[in-house]
């Protein structure tokens, strides 16, 4: 048997390594041969890997639908098809500029978008400077839509508008709750929700009891919620994720700290949430950026029901509402080049200003500043109710109605 | 300390003329994406040069200098806050980076005193804790804005493209760093250095005052790493704690000393090349398997040349020479 040498090794993986990196350096023109390829990068590995992988199954499920189930999309008389030409960013901003410029100098003019602020941002300033598109689904820091960029799009309403529904949801209470409390964790996101809850409570004459902050990864929330018993407020929200939510309702139950509604901001979507709390979990309200009894004609699918049936036939990774999200800034970005009668960026992002329409995720018209529109974009308010997710606000969307106040955690049983 | 090192070659003199004359006409000739390329491998190969002042000559090595990269970056992008318009983003830039050097110092200064009386892997688990510890006081402190991040102002120049000027910024940050461990590789202070690598108690013992002189490494990498941190967020635009406390940051400078030769002035610089060409550029498109790929590369290297690519081409070099000699011998 020949045995390889340590020099022979070395200069196979020399020359695989300058074969490679000549080949890639070898440009393509993207939307040539009626192929229109989309850019962009996502955090497949790192911090934000979860999410960016929810992310890339749904681009990969409206590329797939697109091309195999509709063959192609006719743009001002030409077919086309598509290509995803999405590269993993690790979560970090230096590698995703790097590799979204190198998208821009291969002449991609559709850009999706990755999660993070702190990633999008930079990676929008360099394809905005570049006359390039970008529709995303992960970011919605203020500053996004606060710089001027014209070709800069995002899913979501900016974060200091994400709470206009639940502010509008409050006013409607009866009796009219008096006081809020806020558990906030140190991260931007939650943090940055805090802050606008309270300021929305506030100037709807709510008064804010106390905005209380614990670690970014919550294990013991008994000082806040010693807090919250000795000045119980009327509302309890929590701008935290899933897990720290948990954590914080657990130790809720197991020291009786009862208020009148509870409003968990992101984990009773979670069938897993629901599932571990049962009866417990009936009452406490939430944000619903998407959910499946929602019904939306998609000009694509053909509405909420098909994709969600199309996506499950097509893939075994459950489906997340930022999943839903990506597949429609694909069909976004389709009925703009529709709209548009071509693929000019320009004409495109022209479209896209202009665009009224509903998707599998639900209706898409962005500002003038390009985020979502804070009232048709914005988050529905859900409450669990015999153990399934009920919208009970906005009244358009209404499948229940609000319980309130919700019984205390001995009642629930 | 004079005569103790050999005077530098013309060779090499003439090598790194010509390097540094391609390097100022590259981004006159290469596209926007090759140059954020060579942004990056100038910005960590300096950062992994400056890591090597003290990991490079002794076994201390930092397992968290993205505490310095992103103090220097808090400092100097806070600064630039309360400067505010009045200031050009040029002079908020210069006075962003002295502060954030300054403060780095002081920093480092203070937490050397307790840090650097631990030795091996205790050193390194010290100086991970203080950057996460600066993490999160940079997230939990509303003062710092590392939570919610905060922008930072567009610096132009006359006649270049931003992507441009930041690739001269991070040239010229990576000649520093050059230039400062080669000054003190040749001085007093490297051999004294390299004295404490080979056993820090003899050393003691013949006098060599290490105690001094791993606090200056220390402080000279702190500060370069602290600037570094500086210009990488003004290039970005926008910071988050996330940004730049990362320990990815802190790992890779390692990982780029390790590939290209621990010690040595080339080796960061040349593992800095290698990996963000591999990662960036070579297996940036295998959305699946790159991490697994990048993973098999470096256990081969590891196993192929465990003292990086400059130890595999010197003792290349040394067989050959002694086998030149073994076959002149009559």
């Amino acid at each position: 048997m020949t045995k390889i040498s340590r020099r022979t090794a070395l200069g196979l993986f020399g020359a695989s390594v300058v074969g490679s990196t000549a080949l890639r350096f070898a440009p393509a023109r993207a939307q040539d041969g009626g192929v229109i390829r989309f850019g962009g990068s996502l955090g497949m590995s790192g911090r934000y890997a979860e999410t960016g992988l929810n992310i890339r199954h749904g681009y990969e499920t409206a590329i797939k639908y697109l091309n195999e189930e509709m063959g192609g999309v006719e743009i001002g008389g030409k077919a086309y098809r598509f290509e995803l030409g999405i590269v993993d960013d690790a979560s970090d901003p230096a590698r995703a500029t790097t590799l979204i410029q190198r998208q821009v100098d291969e002449g991609v003019d559709f850009f999706l978008g990755s999660y993070g602020s702190n990633v999008v941002l930079p990676c929008a300033g360099i394809t905005e400077a570049a006359g390039k598109i970008m529709v995303q689904v992960g970011a919605s820091a203020d500053q996004i839509f606060t710089q001027g960029y014209d070709y800069i799009f995002g899913l979501f309403p900016r974060a200091s508008r994400a709470w206009v529904t639940s502010i509008e949801l409050f006013k409607t209470i009866e009796p009219k709750p008096k006081s809020v409390s806020i558990i906030a964790t140190n991260g931007a996101f939650s943090k940055l929700n805090a802050e606008a809850a309270a300021a929305g409570c506030k100037e709807i004459g709510i008064e804010v009891l106390d905005v209380l902050e614990l670690p970014e990864q919550v294990t013991d929330a008994s000082s806040a919620l010693a807090t919250i018993r000795s000045r119980t407020p009327d509302i309890l929200i929590t701008t935290t994720v899933d897990q720290n939510s948990l954590v914080i309702v657990r130790q809720m139950i197991a020291t009786e700290t009862n208020v009148p509604l509870l409003y968990q901001f992101l984990g009773p979507q979670l069938p897993a949430y629901r599932e571990s709390l049962g009866a417990k979990a009936t009452g406490v309200i939430m944000q619903l950026p998407w959910d499946a009894s929602l019904d939306f004609s998609d000009p694509v699918f053909g509405d909420t029901e098909s994709y969600i049936s199309y996506y499950n036939e097509t893939n075994k990774r459950p489906l997340s509402y930022h999943t839903v999200g990506a597949s429609a800034c694909i069909t976004t970005y389709v009925e703009a080049m529709r709209a548009a009668g071509s693929i000019d960026p320009a004409a495109v992002r022209d479209a896209l200003d202009a665009i009224d329409i509903t998707t599998a995720f639900g209706p898409v018209k962005f500002t003038e500043d390009g985020d979502g529109d804070p009232i048709l974009m914005g988050a529905k308010i859900g409450q669990v109710q015999d153990g399934k997710i009920k919208v009970i606000f906005p009244t358009d969307f209404k499948t229940g109605e609000l319980v309130y106040p919700t019984p205390t955690w001995a009642q629930k049983g | 300390m004079r005569g103790f090192h050999k005077p530098v070659p013309a060779t090499v003199w003439a090598l790194a003329a010509l390097l540094l004359a391609g390097a100022v006409v590259l981004p006159f000739v290469a596209s926007p994406f090759h140059l954020r390329l060579a942004q990056q491998i100038l910005l960590f190969g300096g950062l992994a040069v400056a890591w090597n002042l003290l990991g490079g000559f002794t076994t201390y090595w930092s397992f968290g200098h993205a505490a310095f990269f992103g103090l220097g970056a808090f400092a100097a992008g806070l600064l630039g806050q309360q400067l505010g318009a009045e200031f050009s983003v040029a002079a908020r830039l210069i006075i962003g980076l002295a502060f954030a050097v300054a403060i780095s110092l002081v920093a480092a200064v203070a937490v050397a005193l307790p840090v650097l009386r631990l030795r091996g892997i205790y050193f390194a688990i010290a100086m991970l804790a203080f950057a996460q510890i600066l993490g999160e006081v940079s997230k939990t402190f509303d003062l710092f804005q590392g939570a919610m991040g905060f922008p930072l102002p567009l610096l132009k120049f006359p006649g270049l493209e931003k992507v441009q000027l930041f690739y001269f910024l991070f040239l010229l940050f990576c000649l520093v760093s050059v230039a400062v461990f080669v000054l003190v590789k040749r001085s007093r202070l490297g051999v004294g250095l390299t004295c404490i690598g080979q056993d820090e108690d003899t050393a003691a013992m013949l006098g060599v005052p290490t105690e001094r002189y791993k606090l200056v490494a220390f402080v000279l990498s702190a500060m370069l790493t602290a600037a570094g941190g500086v210009l990488y967020v003004y290039g970005l635009g926008f910071m988050t704690s996330e940004t730049v406390f990362r320990i990815d940051i802190s790992l890779n400078l390692i990982l780029f000393s390790m590939v290209g030769g621990i010690g040595t002035v080339a080796g960061p610089l040349i593992g800095a090349t290698i990996m963000i060409l591999l990662t960036q550029v070579v297996l940036g498109d295998l959305l699946d398997l790159h991490m697994m790929l990048t993973g098999a590369v470096l256990i081969a290297m590891v196993i192929l040349a465990p003292k990086g690519l400059l130890g595999l081409f010197r003792r290349a070099w040394s067989r050959r020479r002694l086998a030149e000699t073994v076959e002149a011998t009559p």
